[in-house]
């Protein structure tokens, strides 16, 4: 049994990729004791180019940090889905509907999630890439919605109980919209 | 003991350095390696230690060596386009005798190159940077542990052999995020500063005839002079072939004769191993997947991981080289180390690099190519 899952999580650089990649490995390996790697690629340019950040969870130690056979690929950028679309084999594809107009003829599982709309509906648009870590981690079961909680806790340690509780709410409807797109396939 | 932490290679780097007893740091900001910078001047101040952020990198490196010659373990960061800029006053730290670790996080270059992805492009420039005759000590990382752990090996050796060492990172290293134990200070060994004991009106700050001459600091009742011409052994200038002669053999000497004491290697698989992966750096984590693909498949591969690249760990090599039915070596570049490995092919076994500059790592899958058709021969 494959005991190692990876995820991309790709878009521009500016949407909190990296971030969110960042508190899943780390839930990962601070939370659930597992081999965790976070590594990340982005242009010289501060917003507006492709970035991504590869997810590594296992059981065993991670050699190779990036990503070779992806579980699941987050989308949340045309310019981001137009470098995975039916190129990433059985793995599963989420975009982002606000952003992606998916390419229904691209081979292999995609699944539209709006987490713009979503993130604006909960008061603030940043807490887009908190949703998406929380449709990650239903997907994919690397973390524990209270080991990711737990690192966004400490992350936005210091700052106002507003932002952190508006974080966590960000995250369970990611999680809950996460758990629907998962019965569905 | 010590503390599991979840963080970036080049954060672990700044722990390292504070852990090792580091307290100044000089540099100028740029990436891959900025996150240094970053928590350097956030983590110094709170162990009484002194961030400086400099004009440019010729200042920074002048500064490490005045910090240094105070008394300051120093360190800095800096990629490669700033290494290039620090190759000046490098030299005048290796002439001086100048313990300082200069931590160099690799990107694509030359130039600006691409300055936000991965090379391993400076690995001659490490070893041959600054001009003249001279040896340096090299360590290369591959975990954000390695980050942690080597910076305090890289300041040992720095005050051990009176020299300043290359941390030669790479940003898939740098910006690589994981697993860390940041040791307690218990568990750690910790090189001081050989300090002078004589009378201070007989300090010869330069005299090696009886090991390594103690270091100073400015300030001290032990009075030196940090010289970059040719000096006596009280630092005096002095332009006496002779002496010229005997200094220039000293720089070299001092680490070539204890290479195999600074020389740390990784072996992988290598009792029975036949294809023989010679790597360093974010390259090797490549290579270590490549060997369990290949491993998978009933091919014999083994890894040679060099973590000290300069002095070459000649013993671990020519084994190597002496027992391997061929070798392959993944580098971030053209091919700067295979040349090593090349001089040291007595028995003329197929040597071949895989090499990537096109910003992206090496993927195993290129690697495993590589094995299975020296294997297949």
């Amino acid at each position: 049994m494959k005991t190692q899952k990876e995820i991309t999580i790709s878009g521009v650089g500016g949407q909190g990729m990296i971030l969110c990649g960042t508190l899943i490995a780390e839930a990962a390996a601070v939370h659930e004791h597992k081999r965790a790697t976070l590594s990340s690629e982005y242009g010289v340019e501060t917003r507006g180019t492709f970035a991504k950040s590869d997810v590594i969870v296992s059981d065993e130690e991670i050699f190779f940090p990036d990503v070779t056979e992806p579980d699941l690929v987050v989308c949340l950028h045309p310019a981001a889905y137009a470098r995975y679309a039916g190129k990433i084999g059985d793995a599963l594809l989420l975009y982002n509907s606000d952003e992606v107009t998916p390419d229904e003829s691209a081979a292999g599982p995609q699944k539209g999630l709006a987490i713009t709309h979503m993130a604006k509906e909960l008061g603030n648009p940043q807490t887009a890439n908190i949703l998406t870590m929380g449709a990650i981690a239903a997907l994919t079961q690397v973390v524990t919605p209270e080991g990711a909680k737990e690192a966004i806790r400490k992350f936005f340690k210091g700052k106002s109980d507003k932002v952190i509780a508006l974080n966590e709410k960000a995250f369970d409807l990611g999680y809950e919209k996460g758990i629907e797109l998962r019965e569905e396939r | 003991m010590g503390e599991f932490r979840f963080m970036q290679g080049n954060e672990a780097m700044t722990e390292g350095a504070i852990a090792a007893g580091a307290r100044f740091y000089a540099g100028y900001p740029i990436t891959p390696s900025s996150e240094v910078a970053e928590t350097s001047s956030i983590r110094l101040p709170q162990v009484g230690g002194l961030y400086v952020q400099m004009e440019d990198e010729i200042g920074s490196m002048a500064a490490l060596i005045g910090a240094s010659a105070s008394g300051k373990k120093a360190y800095t960061a800096t990629s490669g386009p700033g290494l290039s800029l620090m190759a000046e006053n490098l030299g005048v730290a290796v002439m001086g005798e100048i313990p300082c670790v200069l931590i160099d996080v690799q990107r694509s270059g030359p130039s600006t190159g691409l300055a936000t992805k991965p090379a391993q492009g400076d690995v001659l420039q490490a070893r041959w940077g600054t001009h003249g005759d001279h040896s340096i000590i090299v360590l290369s990382p591959s975990s954000v542990q390695d980050c942690f752990d080597l910076m305090v090996t890289a300041f040992n050796y720095s005050e051990q052999y009176r020299t300043p060492v290359i941390f030669l990172s790479d940003e898939i290293i740098g910006h690589l995020r994981e697993q860390v134990i940041l040791r307690s200070p218990e568990e750690l060994e910790i090189v001081e500063r050989n300090e002078p004991t004589c009378d201070p009106k007989e300090y010869r700050p330069y005299d090696h005839s009886v090991g390594l001459a103690p270091l100073s600091h400015f300030g001290s009742p032990y009075v030196f002079k940090v010289n970059g011409s040719m000096h006596d052994e009280w630092g005096r200038p002095c332009a006496r072939p002779d002496n010229a002669d005997r200094i220039i053999r000293h720089l070299s000497e001092k680490i070539e004769a204890h290479a195999e004491e600074i020389a740390i290697t990784r072996k992988y698989n290598m009792d029975d191993a036949e294809i023989v992966l010679i790597c360093y750096g974010g390259a090797a984590r490549s290579a270590l997947s490549a060997m369990k693909k290949a491993r998978e498949k009933g091919i014999k591969a083994g890894v040679l991981q060099l973590v000290t690249l300069w002095p070459v760990p000649e013993k671990d090599l020519l084994a190597a080289m002496q027992t391997a039915k061929a070798v392959v070596v993944p580098e971030l570049n053209l091919g700067q180390y295979i040349g090593e490995v090349a001089k040291r092919n007595a028995r003329n076994i197929p040597v071949r690099g895989v090499n990537r500059i096109d910003g992206q790592p090496i993927f195993p899958a290129q690697i495993l190519e590589a094995i299975e058709e020296e294997a297949a021969k």
